[in-house]
């Protein structure tokens, strides 16, 4: 295979795949063993993508390189699968997530003990969705489940791998939420008065931003730059 | 005005932690330094609300409620002195140390929140996918059974004989599921793998073949004569081991079993249906396939 011919059979991989491919699943898939050279490849094919400046991308998510829309055509995704639902997750999907994304492995008592709540349903639902799996079982009384996170969780959330999460300790406290306050201004027992709450700066303004490839540091502009139009 | 008439379920506080955090927050307090005794008597007063709302107070609710008049009331002791160590943990401390970790994680749910919006609006390809028709057993009713004989024969060459044994076909639908666990196909001679007996085979062939009824797994064919695959359906009672969603999950469509134009008139009635003990009898004739199909697969 020359290298004309190899750029080729890689670009058709990442093309048909649908699910991020590393370079050793293409190299097994195109039966070579140079793992370093068929990565160097997929740079190339990255690459001229950027540089041809089409709708679609090459970009590096959940462990792999996978073909992606730019965000600006979104819309007109949409429509053509209008009947199709968006993943839409709960709140308490989102903390069971977020708990599992830094503890994994761990078990269901543990993610409860931090959630001070069941989390029996979230965790059925975020299984199914796949966006969670069952990595093995802690050698304890009982031999509980230990639940951790999957590659389409990764892809959900835009990360290329788990360390692209910024450390825990990163976060701080926030604001209530527009529900929120909405939700209990009117009846708070307590005083008897509306509740207002100073109205500060959204704390996802002070989280450090992943750091990104350049490519998904576009699309994520885009994207904020689109939500700000909106 | 007519008590439980109906039922309301809010998810606005994800538990008793949010709970305390949202009136933390809204008090403008430290959580450090929460005084407990007003704290308390909020949270209380929200429980009460919400069950005068008809909400459906979880019993986590309450243990926190506990805990917070256990705090208070450890704290109109009169202090013990200090360094006496009879004290055990102090479960002020607990309690602000898990609310901090709580916080931090709805926080960095939010984040992923946050992540998830910017990212909804970048597409991937979906899988290929098996159009709903190759999900039928379009298998030659003749490869499946010549297989079998293959297999079959083979058991009577290594023929250790071992009596009084039973083979529950559920016991093999297990060994299949088991196989498939692992990979997305077995042919269907791995199937048979490490069966030694007649009767155990059968029961292995049985096995799936309800397997196939209950569709749980299909067979697919390439051509007339190709190895027989076994691939496992996608939608997963099992959930335990996540697969890479496709963009759309098959809805079972109803697997029958195509029988070939002329049936083999020794089968037993209704093809192969799961009568094992009429199966039992009638295997080791039923199965009459010219020789040319033992192309000597390993």
């Amino acid at each position: 295979m020359d290298a004309p011919e190899l750029k080729q059979a890689v670009e058709t991989l990442l093309f048909i795949s649908d699910q991020p491919l590393d370079a050793a699943k293409i190299a097994a898939a195109l039966g070579r063993k140079d793992k370093d050279a068929v990565a160097a490849v997929v740079a190339e094919v990255q690459k001229d993508y950027d540089e041809r400046g089409g709708p679609v991308r090459v970009i590096e998510i959940a462990e792999g390189f996978q073909m992606a829309t730019k965000p600006e055509f979104a819309p007109y995704v949409r429509n053509l699968y209008k009947e199709r639902m968006t993943m839409r997750l709960s709140t308490a999907a989102l903390e069971t997530l977020a708990i599992v994304g830094y503890r994994q492995p761990l078990t269901r008592a543990e993610i409860e003990e931090i959630r001070g709540v069941e989390v029996i349903a979230a965790l059925e639902t975020l299984l199914e969705k796949a966006l969670l799996k069952v990595v093995g079982r802690r050698e304890t009384v009982g031999r509980p489940l230990l639940y951790g996170t999957t590659p389409e969780f990764l892809r959900h959330f835009g990360l290329r791998s788990i360390a692209d999460l910024p450390p825990i300790d990163t976060f701080k406290p926030s604001e209530p939420t527009e529900a929120e306050k909405a939700a209990l201004t009117e009846v708070d027992p307590v005083d008897g008065e509306p509740v207002t709450v100073a109205v500060e700066a959204p704390a996802e303004q002070e989280i450090v931003a992943v750091e990104s490839e350049p490519a998904e540091a576009e699309a994520a502009a885009e994207t904020e730059g689109k939500s700000e139009e909106a | 005005m007519n008590a439980k008439t109906y039922e309301v379920h809010l998810e606005m506080f994800e538990g008793p932690l949010d709970l305390l955090l949202y009136l933390i927050r809204k008090n403008d307090l430290d959580i450090q330094n929460v005084p407990v005794s007003k704290i308390t008597s909020e949270y209380l007063s929200y429980l009460d609300l919400m069950k005068e709302l008809n909400l459906d107070v979880a019993g986590d609710f309450l243990v926190m409620a506990a805990t917070l008049m256990q705090i208070k009331a450890r704290a109109l002791l009169p202090s013990q002195e200090e360094g006496t160590g009879f004290e055990g943990p102090d479960p002020r401390l607990e309690l602000v140390n898990k609310l901090q970790e709580y916080q931090k994680f709805k926080e960095a749910a939010g984040f992923l929140q946050k992540r998830a919006d910017e990212w909804s609006d970048v597409f991937y390809r979906g899988a290929p996918t098996f159009a709903e028709r190759d999900k039928a057993l379009n298998i030659r009713i003749f490869d499946l059974l010549a297989t079998v004989r293959d297999v079959l024969d083979r058991a009577e060459a290594e023929g250790r004989v071992v009596t009084g044994e039973e083979y529950p076909i559920e016991h093999k639908m297990d060994k299949i599921l088991a196989m498939l666990a692992e990979k997305p196909y077995v042919t269907l001679r791995e199937i048979f793998v490490g069966e030694r007996r007649r009767k155990a085979i059968i029961a292995c062939f049985l096995a799936l073949l309800e397997l196939i009824k209950l569709q749980r797994v299909f067979g697919r064919q390439e051509g007339p004569f190709a190895e027989i695959l076994i691939y496992k359906k996608e939608t997963p009672p099992e959930i335990v081991t996540a697969i890479w969603p496709s963009e759309e999950l098959p809805t079972p469509s109803p697997v029958q079993l195509k029988e070939e134009p002329e049936p083999d008139p020794e089968l037993p009635e209704g093809g192969p249906a799961l009568d094992r003990e009429s199966w039992l009898a009638a295997a080791p004739d039923a199965v009459q396939e010219p020789e040319e199909n033992n192309d000597g697969r390993p």
